[in-house]
């Protein structure tokens, strides 16, 4: 698939978001199950955080649609469409996430902080599950179509926005230490799952052939012209056309930037936090993740190969530039000798 | 017949017309909103198409918008370069007093320096009247690289040929076989028609180097060499005859298989029938069979004769005589045993018995029987109507070859030997087909008769039978600037276009002064050997005059013709004119009944352009051409249209280009008063004529009385007599006499104008290599280069269709990878094609689909920079080609030198012949390259987008 | 329910292109027009269209097909383009199954062109919607028309004949009788869309000759010939039907 950048930020951003705030009401609800909740400006300063991230998704998501005034309407098929039950989702996510960074502001109680903090929790939640769905339901790009994607998207999200939560507590000189105890070893689940994800894709036994897709009997059915000379949507949409070497490049950046240095930042402000000093590495450990995260998706959307590339010549996961679609014609194999 | 005004639904307008996206002509209904076409479908009650339509035809409305149309008459700026795209926008009046002060000079002094061609136009009918009136024998249309060989080799077999004059019977057909064929004029009635055939579980065998259109749903596909079919088609005689699966009926009595051909002395009459008491050798001969009764020569046809169909004889007069059907057996059986025509061809022997026994069997087995009497010129009555339903079609990949005639004549005998023309299930004419074999006209045989300020007594073009019938000077020299009709090339009964450039420029056999071209791209596409063409076009003599004076070209868009001539034309498009499909051109008969057809304007035209019929009767008019004026010098027509109601053969001969609704009333079809509202009764009609044949006019009309007298009453033949088929062929064989010195009257000049002639004009068919083939090193350039046309696109004319050149806008030289593996090529490499003659760089691509020792490619897809108003970057110009840079108009043949690159018979132009290497080649892109054409004035910018729609927005 | 469809036979498609470009002339002006193009006159043109015709290669030389395959949107018994679509532009009618985009609810997500497995969605950029073939809704049903030019733009213009089009649940129209004779089939199967759209396989046509009729008569046959070459004047019984 082409590598949509407004979705890419879309779902980095909001899940890194959705992340940030989990973790926060976490560390919260485990600080006033142990009578110390978190100070009401953390939380406040948190959450603006938290919006922020979801907002700068946002407004990368309105970019992908042409009429995004009509967006609304997107709800309406709720019934069906994952896409229509994130778009329900997202905004009491965003508002229950507001409302609980506004009740600490406010000085409401931690009760009725934590009770708001809860609902938004499972808002969040199912944002992660209806975000990750949107690609894990559709039948035709099996890289995608497992519960690896929400699993995934969930946990990076979370390990993403985790390693925020600690930024904001390190900056708030507050419980840094509980949040990097958690997110280490959510850092840890995600890259275990992606890795895992990856293998799978990597091993993925395709149930689309050409030959299925013509129906004729015999397996060496090959395109020779896909019927128009040059590209157009059913081909820029679906054919990412980007070098091996970029791709490469991406899980580079992805395994370091996502998992690797952050990791080894979170570890090296372990220490320090231990003795009660002060950490600072969590803001740069967000940014790299952040960035990685972004190299990550764009992973995902370049590996996802849609059936209907069959008919257009260029189905195979294949890696880097599709000679087919760059001369805007197939490529017939050679005979077996 | 029904009144079939156009139905549409309310606020919208219909209006029927003709398609000429291409030369099939198929009736359309051109829906309209707001003034613009808001819909293309076929009329459902067109004989042609029957409501279908083609990728072409849907497009037209594309053609309308296209930024490539050209709007103003452009001369070239004085003291500027011819091709620099300097114009100065001149008015219609202008232009014509430039043409009129030129051609009145160039009429009353020598009118041949008048070339007037045409490309692929289908109003031959006026512009060969044109030129007839004008006194020029230089005109012709595109016949000449188009498919004369599949016509002359037809019409001087069995009187009539394929396309608009006869084809597969669609409706009956169980078994057909296709020669090298893509697409054919007859688009739309071809696919109809193999609709049938698979409807009704008829097999098809396609004989082609590539499988692909038509080729794709054959039930069997032999990919041939290029220029093996005659070896092949005489292979498959072979085992016809050889399994005596042959139509004893038809060959008796509708051929001259069992005429009796003189064989034993040298001399006059050698080869020649043989004819009692000495009579002279003519057309009009009925010649002698061999009757099995009284075992002696009786005429053919004679009643109560029992005629041998082989056999040896000796006449009474002691002439040793053959059958026909005798000599072609020998010829058949000796000349072409299996293993050489499959090592020929690169056809497996299995697969060439099979497929001809499988013709045989189905053509002796599953007889087709109508009940519908009718009566043979003999008297005989007949209470019904026989055939068999195996139909053959050969097109260019026979005819474009320099061997094609023969090999069309293959063709023929063939199917006459099959006994399957104009019968149900195989070959059907269409009226005006038959006409006798060759029809009447003659080219002018004495060159005095083309003089200053005079009409030719008939038209240019014309089918020689004998010498004497050769347009040549007294010294052998050729007397039309193409050489058509000479000893080169005798039967050039489409004239030689693809020289015209070639010879104007060198002066050979004399300079002219204008050459005028319609609808002809012959500074490019419809060109061998383009680039020099080119140079040709813009080179001058020592004084710095160009060679070619003047060149004049009417064209709807800027074509690169357009860019390389001197005065350009702008014509209107088939939507905004007036026009007729005629039975005095190419009409579009069908094979129960005439039909033809005209357009009426469905849009009206941009302010500059005018209907080049419009432009040639004025022109007429101003020169005060006979035929077109009165005795007193005025024009007689008022425009086309008053022309084409009012104009008749002759005085006493009520025959004009439109055969319906004649007559003060319109009560009479084909011959009839002219009738002031034809137009409107046509209109009325949905745009065209059809005039059904009863029945028992339909089938068998070579020897049909009712048909032939019906024919002669309407004026299509000038005889009634039987137009018995010829599988051996005298008119051949007067040449060859002729050449070999035997024959008094006309002979050719030099020794090897002589060996020539007796080489190719053998009455047989025969398989000869093409041309090319004893011209280069086979070894050097050992693959076959051809190309194909692809459905959705003509010519060069759509590349300027928005929609279409979405469809094909790069192409490729397909290549088997069997061969590219020898030759250590990828799939998609870019490669040097080269020839003896050039060279061209082209991507590559793998198909399996093509013979191994062959490439080929799409027709007419490159473009030269700048042409046709597209973004002088665009594929068409940089990525795709033309094989026309390879091939040469002319070849070193090794009989008589430098010589055109035709058949030495028809002047057919060798397209298919061309021979070329393949090695990789480092750059890519497309190559050669020329500096892009400067878009001329009076051309609309190319949009960026569009969005065509003709609906008022929704709001 | 009704479903109406369109049915390819492959055994007449010539790959002419006719389908694809009548509907383009029909619809482009249409109810669910227009179908734009980018740089027509430019490089690497490109534009929207309902109905592609790919070719295909099948096997290695010389036993090779050449396949046409003519392709606009299935009309999904369970269309999984209708399902994801999140606004409810995408719809499959009741009546007869067509499956169409109502441009004023389009928001461009393209969400629907990713659940279909047959490329058949066709986004319009200038128009920021989601486009596809309609069946020609705006045709079919319209009564100002004649009765038997109420049909598919691209089925009305097929030169072959190759392209049915009716209702595939009723099992008296000529669609189901066209899939019933031909073995229709559809493409992917696995895809679990049910695609309506139906494909009829290349039938080849076999002929048998009788290969002992042919030996005895081959015989008697050539013998003639010859025999006629060598023997003057002798009157040759010749062998042709
Ligand atoms: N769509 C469309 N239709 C057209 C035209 C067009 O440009 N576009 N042009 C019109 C014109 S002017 C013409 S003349 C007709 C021509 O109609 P066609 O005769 O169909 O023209 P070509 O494309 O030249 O097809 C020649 C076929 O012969 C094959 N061939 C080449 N060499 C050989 C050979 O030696 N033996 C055999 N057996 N096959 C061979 C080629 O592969 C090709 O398939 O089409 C007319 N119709
Ligand atoms: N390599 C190769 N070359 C070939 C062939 C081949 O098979 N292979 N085929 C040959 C054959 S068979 C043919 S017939 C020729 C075709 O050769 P041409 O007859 O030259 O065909 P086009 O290239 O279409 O050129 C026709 C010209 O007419 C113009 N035109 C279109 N519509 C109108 C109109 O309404 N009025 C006027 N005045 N002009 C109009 C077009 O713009 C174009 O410039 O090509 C030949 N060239
Ligand atoms: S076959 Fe030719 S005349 Fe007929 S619709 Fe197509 S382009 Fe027009
Ligand atoms: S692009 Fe339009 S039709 Fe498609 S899913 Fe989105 S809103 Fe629905
Ligand atoms: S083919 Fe594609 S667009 Fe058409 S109904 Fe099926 S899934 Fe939807
Ligand atoms: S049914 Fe109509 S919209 Fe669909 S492909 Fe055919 S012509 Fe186009
Ligand atoms: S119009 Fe008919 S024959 Fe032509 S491509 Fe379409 S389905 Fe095939
Ligand atoms: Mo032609």
């Amino acid at each position: 698939m082409a590598p949509e950048f407004s979705i890419i930020f879309l779902t980095v951003f909001a899940g890194a978001g959705q992340g940030l705030f989990l973790c926060i009401f976490a560390v919260d609800l485990l600080g006033a199950i142990r009578g110390a909740p978190l100070a009401p400006e953390t939380v406040a300063l948190a959450m603006v955080m938290a919006l922020a991230l979801m907002t700068v998704g946002l407004a990368a998501s309105v970019f992908h649609l042409s009429h995004p005034l009509r967006g609304v309407k997107a709800a309406r098929r709720y019934k069906s469409s994952w896409l229509s039950r994130e778009a329900l989702a997202l905004p009491p996510a965003m508002g229950l996430i507001a409302l609980y960074g506004a009740a600490a502001w406010l000085g409401y109680s931690v009760d009725a902080r934590l009770a708001i903090g809860a609902a938004a929790a499972a808002a969040a939640l199912y944002l992660y599950l209806a975000t990750g769905m949107i690609y894990a339901s559709v039948p035709y790009i099996k890289e995608w179509n497992t519960a690896y994607t929400p699993l995934s998207f969930t946990l990076i999200g979370l390990a993403v926005g985790g390693t925020g939560a600690v930024a904001v507590l390190e900056i708030s000189g507050e419980a840094a230490l509980t949040a990097v105890r958690g997110v280490i070893p959510l850092m840890l689940a995600a890259a275990l799952v992606k890795w895992w994800h990856w293998r799978r894709n990597a091993r993925l036994f395709t149930p689309f052939t050409p030959h299925a897709a013509i129906g004729v009997m015999r397996p060496d059915a090959r395109l020779m012209d896909m019927g128009t000379t040059y590209q157009h949507y059913n081909t820029t949409e679906y054919d990412a056309r980007v070098p091996a070497a970029a791709v490469d490049t991406a899980r580079y950046v992805a395994v370091i930037a996502l998992f690797i240095l952050p990791l080894a930042l979170l570890l090296l402000d372990y220490m320090p936090l231990l003795r009660g000093e002060g950490g600072w590495l969590a803001a740069p450990a967000l940014l790299l993740a952040l960035t990685g995260a972004v190299a990550e998706r764009w992973l995902f959307f370049v590996e996802g190969n849609h059936a209907q590339n069959l008919y257009y010549g260029s189905y195979r996961g294949r890696k880097g530039p599709n000679p087919l679609l760059e001369s805007g014609k197939a490529h017939a194999p050679l005979p077996p000798r | 017949m029904t009144d079939t005004a156009a139905s549409a639904p309310a606020g919208l307008e219909a209006k029927f017309t003709t398609c000429y996206m291409c030369s099939c002509r198929c009736g359309i209904k051109v829906t309209l909103e707001n003034g613009k076409i808001r819909y293309i479908q076929g009329n459902p009650d067109h004989p042609t198409n029957k409501g279908v339509i083609c990728a072409k035809g849907s497009a037209g409305l594309m053609k309308q918008i296209s930024p490539a149309r050209l709007t103003k008459p452009l001369l070239r700026k004085e003291g500027t370069e011819r091709g620099a795209g300097e114009w100065e926008e001149i008015t219609w009046e202008r232009a014509y007093d430039i043409l009129v002060k030129r051609l009145s000079k160039i009429r009353s002094t020598d009118p041949r320096k008048l070339a007037f061609f045409t490309g692929r136009d289908q109003m031959q009918a006026l512009t060969s009247y044109f030129a007839k009136q004008f006194g020029t024998p230089n005109f012709a249309a595109h016949g000449g690289f188009c498919s004369v060989n599949v016509a002359t080799g037809m019409i001087y077999s069995i009187g009539g040929t394929g396309w608009e004059f006869g084809g597969p019977d669609w409706d009956r057909t169980k078994y057909l076989v296709l020669f090298g064929v893509a697409e054919d004029h007859d688009s739309n009635p071809f696919k109809i028609g193999i609709g049938k055939l698979k409807d009704r579980g008829g097999k098809l065998v396609v004989i082609n180097p590539v499988r692909s259109g038509y080729g794709a749903v054959a039930d069997e596909w032999i990919p041939i060499k290029p220029g093996t079919d005659g070896a092949l088609i005489m292979g498959m005689i072979h085992v016809l005859i050889a399994n005596g699966l042959y139509d004893r009926e038809f060959l008796l009595t509708r051929t001259n298989a069992p005429q009796l051909v003189v064989v034993d002395q040298g001399g006059e009459e050698e080869g020649l029938f043989w004819q009692a008491d000495g009579a002279p050798d003519s057309d009009l001969n009925t010649n002698y069979v061999w009757d099995t009764v009284t075992n002696t020569p009786r005429p053919y046809g004679a009643k109560g004769v029992k005629p041998a169909l082989l056999g040896a004889f000796t006449a009474p007069d002691g002439t040793k005589v053959k059958t026909s059907f005798q000599l072609l057996s020998e010829r058949a059986l000796s000349d072409y045993p299996l293993e050489k025509v499959a090592h020929i061809t690169g056809a497996p022997v299995e697969k060439i018995e099979k497929i001809a026994l499988e013709m045989g069997v189905t053509a002796r087995d599953e007889t087709i029987t109508l009940p519908i009497e009718w009566t043979d010129t003999w008297g005989n009555r007949h209470d019904k109507v026989t055939g068999a339903p195996v139909a053959i079609h050969g097109m260019r990949g026979l005819a474009a070859h320099s061997n094609g005639f023969q090999t069309v004549r293959a063709l023929s005998a063939l199917m006459m030997i099959l006994g399957t023309i104009d019968r149900p299930g195989g070959f059907r004419h269409k009226p005006p087909f038959p006409r006798p074999i060759p029809p009447c006209p003659k080219p002018i045989d004495d060159p005095e008769l083309i003089k200053p300020n005079t009409a030719l007594p008939n038209p240019p073009l014309g089918f020689p039978t004998k010498p004497e019938n050769l347009m040549v000077n007294a010294d052998g020299s050729p007397v039309r600037i193409d050489k058509a009709f000479s000893w080169e090339h005798p039967l050039t009964a489409h004239g030689m276009i693809q020289n015209v450039i070639t010879n104007a420029w060198r002066g050979d056999p004399y300079k002219i002064d204008t050459l005028m071209f319609f609808m002809a791209n012959m500074a490019w596409n419809s060109s061998m050997n383009t680039a020099r063409v080119i140079e040709m076009l813009t080179d001058k003599e020592a004084d710095g005059s160009y060679r070619i004076p003047f060149i004049v070209a009417s064209d709807a868009f800027f074509s690169e013709q357009a860019a390389y001539s001197d005065l350009v034309l702008p014509d209107t498009t088939y939507l905004e004119r007036y026009d007729v499909i005629s039975l005095l051109d190419r009409p579009i008969s069908e094979y129960t009944g005439l039909v033809d057809s005209i357009r009426q304007p469905i849009l009206t035209p941009p302010e500059g352009c005018e209907p080049f019929q419009e432009t040639l009767i004025k022109l007429a008019g101003r020169l005060g051409l006979p035929g077109f004026c009165g005795g007193d010098g005025k024009p007689l027509f008022r425009d086309y249209k008053d022309f084409i109601t009012n104009w008749t053969m002759a005085p006493d001969t009520p025959i004009g280009f439109l055969a319906g609704w004649r007559g003060k009333e319109g009560r009479d079809h084909i011959v009839g008063e002219p009738n002031p509202d034809q137009w409107d009764m046509y209109i009325k009609n949905g745009c065209f004529f059809e005039f059904e044949l009863e029945e028992s006019l339909q089938y068998n009309r070579n020897i049909n009385q009712g048909y032939l007298n019906w024919a002669l009453d309407h004026k299509f033949i000038r005889r009634n007599d039987p137009i018995i088929m010829k599988i051996y062929s005298e008119v051949m064989q007067r040449f060859r006499l002729a050449a070999q010195g035997q024959r008094p009257g006309r002979q050719p000049a030099t020794k090897a104008q002589r060996e020539r002639l007796v080489k190719y004009f053998d009455p047989l068919p025969f398989w000869y290599p093409p041309l090319e083939d004893g011209a280069v090193d086979r070894k050097k350039y050992p693959i076959h280069a051809i190309t194909q046309r692809p459905m959705p696109m003509y010519h060069s004319w759509d590349s300027q269709n928005a929609w279409l050149r979405q469809i094909i806008g790069q192409n490729f030289l397909y290549i088997n990878p069997i061969k590219a593996r020898e030759l250590e090529l990828s799939d998609m490499d870019w490669v040097w094609a080269e020839s003896a003659h050039g060279k061209i760089r082209c991507q590559i691509k793998f198909s399996h689909a093509v013979q191994p020792d062959t490439v080929w490619t799409w027709n007419a897809i490159g473009k030269m920079a700048g042409a046709w108003n597209l973004d002088p970057m665009a594929d068409e110009a940089r990525k795709s080609f033309l094989l026309n840079h390879l091939i040469s108009e002319e070849i070193n043949d090794a009989i008589v030198g430098r010589v055109s690159n035709s058949d030495p018979i028809t002047g057919q132009a060798g397209w298919y012949d061309l021979r070329v290497r393949i090695y990789k080649a480092e750059e890519e892109g497309s190559w050669p390259q020329f500096p892009a054409l400067k878009t001329p004035p009076g051309v609309a910018a190319r949009p960026e987008r569009l969005r065509y729609t003709t609906r008022s927005e929704r709001s | 329910m009704p479903q109406l469809a369109l049915i390819i036979d492959l055994n007449k498609c010539v790959g002419c292109h006719a389908c694809a470009v009548n509907c383009k002339s029909w619809n482009t002006s249409g109810k669910f027009g227009p179908l734009p193009e980018k740089t027509p006159y430019g490089k690497e043109p490109t534009g929207v269209w309902f109905n592609r015709v790919q070719t295909w290669e099948v096997g290695t030389y010389p036993d090779v097909d050449v396949l046409y395959l003519p392709k606009s949107c299935m009309h999904c018994a369970e269309a999984p383009c209708v399902a994801v679509c999140p606004t409810g532009a995408s719809y499959k009618r009741a009546e007869d199954g067509v499956v169409l985009v109502n441009y004023d609810d389009c928001i461009g997500c393209k969400y629907c062109s990713w659940a279909c497995p047959y490329g058949c969605r066709e986004f319009d950029e200038a128009d920021g919607v989601m486009k596809k073939c309609t069946l020609c809704v705006d045709r079919i049903y319209d009564t100002r028309l004649p009765e038997e030019e109420r049909k598919p733009a691209c089925v009305l213009a097929c030169p072959t004949q190759a392209r049915v089009f009716g209702d595939v649940q009723d099992t008296d129209s000529a669609a189901s009788h066209a899939i019933a004779e031909g073995q229709g089939f559809r493409l992917m199967p696995e895809s679990g869309a049910n695609p309506s759209n139906r494909y009829l396989p290349r039938r080849k046509v076999k002929v048998t000759v009788d290969q002992e009729m042919i030996t005895v008569r081959r015989a008697a046959a050539v013998k003639s010939v010859r025999k006629s070459v060598d023997i003057e004047e002798a009157v040759i019984e010749d062998f042709g039907f």
